[in-house]
């Protein structure tokens, strides 16, 4: 089967240089933007509309990534920059302003991801100088920061959090007590190589070396689960390939990797759908390929979104507005 | 002619739709929309979208070496072509009117020794200002800044300088031979730029050093030696961070710490012939080697920053191949986002290309995806079902819960089938599902000793099956008795109502009458004919299942074909060796219809084995495990039903919920069906019908229910997620209203 999807919109976002990541809000009600011209804005896009409603400014370099955190948490948005520094963001009736700066690495900022709600208020931030910090909200203007050093060589290029997952039957919790949650992250760095992480006593380990790609990993991204009993976690590189890895090993020890294509060119990011049926795919070549796994665990190209539209040919549109 | 020349594109400072291709001659072309309309001669392809048209050629100026482009608006053609003696002649292209760009026109400007002109660089502030480079003679100035206003003087030394030349080719009113400013004594100049933070410093690659010449004082120069020198070129958005390049390597400085490279980019196998910052996007470098098809791309993806900074930077390499052939040159567009034209080495094949961005990705709870990329944002939608029933593409699911949520899909808890319509009505499993739920749940007789199998499937009722009876009956309406035996119990009995066989209200007592009238006719109703003429057939009323092929052959927009089945029927004889079989044979390798295929297969084979029909895999699996129920005996019975179940669970059909009923058998299966759908909303709605001390306890359920909850959140359904948790809440007396996790206080500033 194949999915018909089309451009339905296209928004200039006033933005002075290149964005380098858009995020819709937990109810897909706003959107926040970064770019190289160091700022962060968020839009409404209520009813189809694009209405800026922030302008955020406080990056002295290219902001990378902008993570909404859960509402039950408030309003709150995290940006990573170039400039070294992670600022969580807050509104406060209406009016957005830094709830907390982090400046604990000696290069750029290169990821940001909010863990899942059940964890509190938890980010993980990838930066080039290869480290992977964790900050965990404690309450009253208090964050607690654990580090983990050498997380990748050269650096570290993206992070995003495993789902909210039990070990063992929800029944057999006691009562009244908060279930006991393994937090667990993926990352993927300059060496190549995509790990996982795992929380124990309070401390973070390693927990896999995943190795399938013979360039930077650009991207990863752990789908969400819908009651399975798989974990599946999506990576991208330089090289060209995507790696859909899963584990169907309760204890999570063992992980496969399963070519999903080789793109001709770099591929930039990867990204599951609520569900965690689709995969988006944005690679060198300009084009979004949405993909979907088959009964028999194939997985099929089901749009190629830029065909005929989108960015191709509003770069020709641009340039004729501008004569 | 120039030998060899390489060839050069020149965007035009002001006129966003011209160039100028630089080889032995200058051509000016400009690019618009390709039009298939308007093909004339002399309109050159670009890509798929736009084309060139060639508007003027100049060939006065030979031995060119380099060309640069008037930076002001008027006059707008105006070139400056340094040549291989080292002049530099002013030319333009295509008619002007303009008195001044008259008076500049074919004028010269000539240095005292004659050596080849390396670089022209117009000054951007000061445009009478032109800096020329020259290779070395003895200890001459080879950085000479000439005044392009300035008139020729009369000057005697000049005179006789001018005569020494010859009198031939200049024109002793436009000749300048005076430079405003001579710099780079004893040395070579191979590239030039002027910095765009002061008008008058000039950055000058000569020929072991970077030097900046500060027009202030020229006695005084700032320098730093390297091999780098070719190609110096200002990034157009950090004013302090230049390129320059030696063979195969490209050097980044950092003007504010000019003693090393801050970076130097991996070395290519073949020497460099331009080096080129993107002029809409911070930190894109193209290069282009020798012999090369593609153009090597460095994103640097960083601001300089004043702060002393010893980590590298972050460079992503690209290529990217604008076109098939070997390159010769590039230019980036001086506007356009990230667009380029290219020049082939040889015959001038031009190419307009754009060099793509990186794509972030993002998807929103409803299923939209937005993407950035370069300054837009794009938005994307699943297109919804305009093209009606026909239209194969199926929605993802993501999709279809959202819109089953809104059509209150799973709440109709009285006529609990009806829940495949609100579903949308188009899928046969959710319709096989919701009816065996209906035939599951709505058992009255089901009191007291039978309280166990309340949430049983057939697999567990057939398990325990008590005082099976065998008969043979004869075909309806004849004295001749059927092949086939018939079994008969009460479990049986309950197995062809949970199938939907036999009615719920009448024939509890097991006996052998099985009264199938009332599920013919709501055949007939839904024109299902054949399944009709089968589940006669089945019931041994061969005349019935006749009576409903001619019907169905009959019917509007019948199928004839029904007719002629039903005379091969109206012949049949369990004779074996006759010729009825023989036929019977070979038309059932015609036979596309499972259901009559499973009519011949049944006539046609022994006794008690009933492969054909049991293994027909296109016929629902209500009416096959209705068969088995009929005319497998006690043994074969529960191991074909075993058999089926572990089929469909492992498929993760929901065709198995007969089989399987809500009990953990079910939510296995249901797992296998969510691993491979998604769908946790039927699975949530399916379940939660289940015991609520065993089923719904399972947290496989707890955590379907728990990921829909999420859904509805995550959609802003706030009624609707209600409305589940008072439905959940019903059903589950057990699920309190679940706690929301308390708000933490989070204090600002």
């Amino acid at each position: 089967t194949v999915m018909q999807v089309s451009v339905i919109n296209t928004v200039d976002t006033s933005h002075e240089d290149m964005i380098h990541d858009a995020q819709m809000d937990y109810y897909g009600t706003r959107l926040a933007t970064c770019s190289s011209d160091r700022t962060v804005k968020i839009f409404d896009v209520r009813n189809g509309g694009q209405i800026l409603v922030a302008d955020l400014r406080g990056h002295e370099g290219p902001v990378w990534q902008v993570a909404w955190a859960h509402p039950m948490y408030g309003n709150i948005l995290a940006s990573c920059s170039y400039d070294r520094k992670v600022i969580v963001w807050k509104e406060e009736n209406g009016s957005w302003d830094k709830m907390y700066e982090y400046t604990g690495h000696e290069s750029s900022m290169n990821s940001v991801c909010w863990g899942p709600y059940d964890f509190g208020l938890i980010l993980a931030c990838g930066s080039s100088d290869g480290a992977i910090s964790l900050l965990t909200f404690t309450g009253e203007q208090q964050w607690d920061v654990k580090k983990i050093s050498n997380a990748h060589t050269i650096g570290c290029n993206a992070v995003s959090w495993a789902p909210a997952v039990v070990p063992g039957s929800l029944v057999d919790q006691p009562s009244g007590q908060k279930p006991n949650y393994v937090k667990r992250f993926v990352s993927g760095g300059c060496d190549n190589l995509v790990k996982l992480w795992k929380e124990e006593d309070g401390q973070w380990k390693e927990d896999q070396k995943l190795e399938a790609h013979s360039d930077w990993v650009r991207d990863v991204g752990w789908a969400p689960s819908i009651g399975l009993p798989t974990s599946t976690i999506a990576s991208c590189s330089q090289d060209g390939r995507v790696f859909i890895w899963t584990c169907e090993d309760p204890t999570g020890n063992t992980w496969t990797p399963k070519l999903l294509h080789k793109f001709v060119d770099v591929v930039w990011h990867v990204s599951w759908s609520i569900t965690g049926n689709i995969l988006a795919v944005s690679g060198g070549d300009n084009k979004v390929t949405l993909w979907k796994e088959s009964m028999d665990g194939q997985w099929a190209c089901i749009s190629d979104v830029s065909k005929g539209q989108g960015a191709v040919s509003s770069i020709t549109d641009t340039q004729q507005s501008e004569q | 002619i120039m030998s060899g020349s390489k060839p050069d594109i020149l965007w035009s400072p002001h006129h966003p739709d011209r160039y100028v291709i630089c080889d032995s001659e200058l051509g000016l072309y400009r690019i618009g929309p390709a039009c298939s309309a308007e093909t004339k001669a002399g309109t050159l392809p670009l890509s798929v979208d736009t084309a060139a048209t060639l508007l003027a050629i100049n060939s006065d100026t030979p031995y060119m070496k380099c060309v640069a482009w008037y930076p002001k608006h008027e006059p707008e053609c105006l070139l400056a072509v340094g040549q291989a003696n080292g002049r530099v002649v002013l030319t333009s292209l295509g008619q002007s009117h303009n008195s001044k760009c008259k008076e500049l026109m074919g004028k010269e400007f000539i240095p005292k020794h004659a050596r080849q002109c390396n670089t022209l660089a117009w000054n951007p502030h000061d445009s009478n200002w032109l800096a020329a480079g020259l290779d070395k003679h003895r200890a001459d100035f080879s950085v000479l800044i000439w005044d392009i206003s300035r008139q020729s003087s009369p000057d005697a030394s000049v005179a006789a300088e001018k005569i020494r030349l010859s009198a031939v080719d200049v024109d002793s009113g436009s000749v300048v031979t005076k430079p405003l400013y001579e710099l780079g004594q004893n040395d070579a100049c191979l590239s030039l730029c002027w910095l765009p933070r002061d008008q008058k410093l000039l950055l000058a690659g000569m020929h072991r050093n970077l030097a900046i010449f500060d027009l202030r004082n020229t006695s005084q120069k700032t320098f730093v030696n390297t091999k780098a020198i070719q190609g110096v070129t200002v990034d157009p958005h950090f004013h302090d961070r230049v390129a320059s390049f030696f063979e195969g390597q490209v050097a980044i400085w950092d003007l504010r710490k000019f003693e090393k490279p801050v970076l130097t980019l991996t070395e290519q196998p073949k020497p460099l012939t331009k080096v080129a910052w993107c002029p809409t996007r911070t930190g894109l470098l193209a290069t282009l080697t020798r012999d090369s098809n593609v153009i090597r791309l460095y994103d640097m993806q960083h601001t300089p920053t004043p702060i002393g900074d010893e980590t590298e930077p972050t460079v992503i390499e690209r290529s990217v191949r604008p076109c098939d052939s070997q390159l010769g040159s590039f230019a980036w567009h001086p506007s356009a986002q990230n667009r380029m034209v290219v020049v082939s080495a040889a015959n001038r094949v031009m190419t307009d290309f754009t060099v793509f961005e990186r794509i972030s990705l993002a998807w929103s709870s409803s299923a939209d995806l937005t993407w950035a990329c370069g300054r837009h944002l794009y938005d994307c939608t699943e297109d919804g079902a305009g093209e009606g029933a026909e239209s194969a593409i199926e929605k993802d699911i993501a999709t279809k819960m959202r819109q089953r949520a809104q059509s209150r899909y799973g709440h109709d808890t009285t006529q609990v089938w009806r829940n495949h319509l609100l579903a949308g009505g188009d899928d046969a499993q959710l319709k096989s599902l919701w009816y065996d739920l209906f035939y599951i749940l709505w058992r009255p007789e089901l009191q007291g000793n039978k309280q166990a199998l309340v949430y049983s499937g057939i697999k567990d009722i057939v398990k325990v099956s008590s005082g099976t009876a065998e008969s043979r009956r004869c075909w309806s309406g004849s004295e001749r008795p059927a092949s086939a035996l018939r079994y008969h119990s009460e479990e049986r009995s309950l197995a062809l109502r949970l199938c939907g066989w036999t009615s719920q209200a009448g024939g509890a007592g097991g006996g052998p009458e099985v009264d199938a009238e009332p599920f013919l006719l709501s055949l007939e109703q839904g024109r299902e004919w054949q399944r009709a003429a089968a589940v006669a057939l089945f019931n041994l009323d061969i005349r019935r299942a006749i009576q409903l092929l001619h019907k169905g052959a009959t019917t509007d927009k019948g199928d004839l074909n029904l007719s002629v089945v039903a005379m091969a029927l109206s012949g049949y004889t369990d004779e074996r060796n006759s010729l009825w079989r023989e036929m019977c044979s070979s038309l059932r390798s015609q036979l596309r219809n499972p259901y009559l295929l499973v009519m011949f297969a049944f006539l046609t084979s022994e006794p008690g084995s009933y492969d054909g029909v049991l293994y027909e895999s296109s016929v629902a699996v209500r009416d096959r495990v209705a068969f088995a129920c009929m005319f497998l005996n006690d043994t074969q019975l529960p191991r074909y039903i075993e058999k089926l179940t572990n089929e469909l669970k492992e498929a993760g059909n929901l065709e198995g919920i007969l089989l399987t009923g809500l009990t953990r058998d079910g939510v296995d299966l249901m797992e296998s069906y969510v691993d491979r759908t998604g769908d946790v909303q039927t699975a949530s709605f399916c379940m939660l019908r289940g015991s609520p001390g065993d089923v719904v306890k399972d947290s496989r359920v707890q955590g379907w229910i728990e990921n829909y909850r999420h859904l509805l959140d995550a959609w802003r359904f706030w009624h609707k997620r209600a409305e589940f948790d008072i439905h959940r809440g019903k059903l589950d007396p057990s699920s309190k209203p679940l706690a929301q996790v308390p708000q933490q206080h989070l204090s600002d500033s």
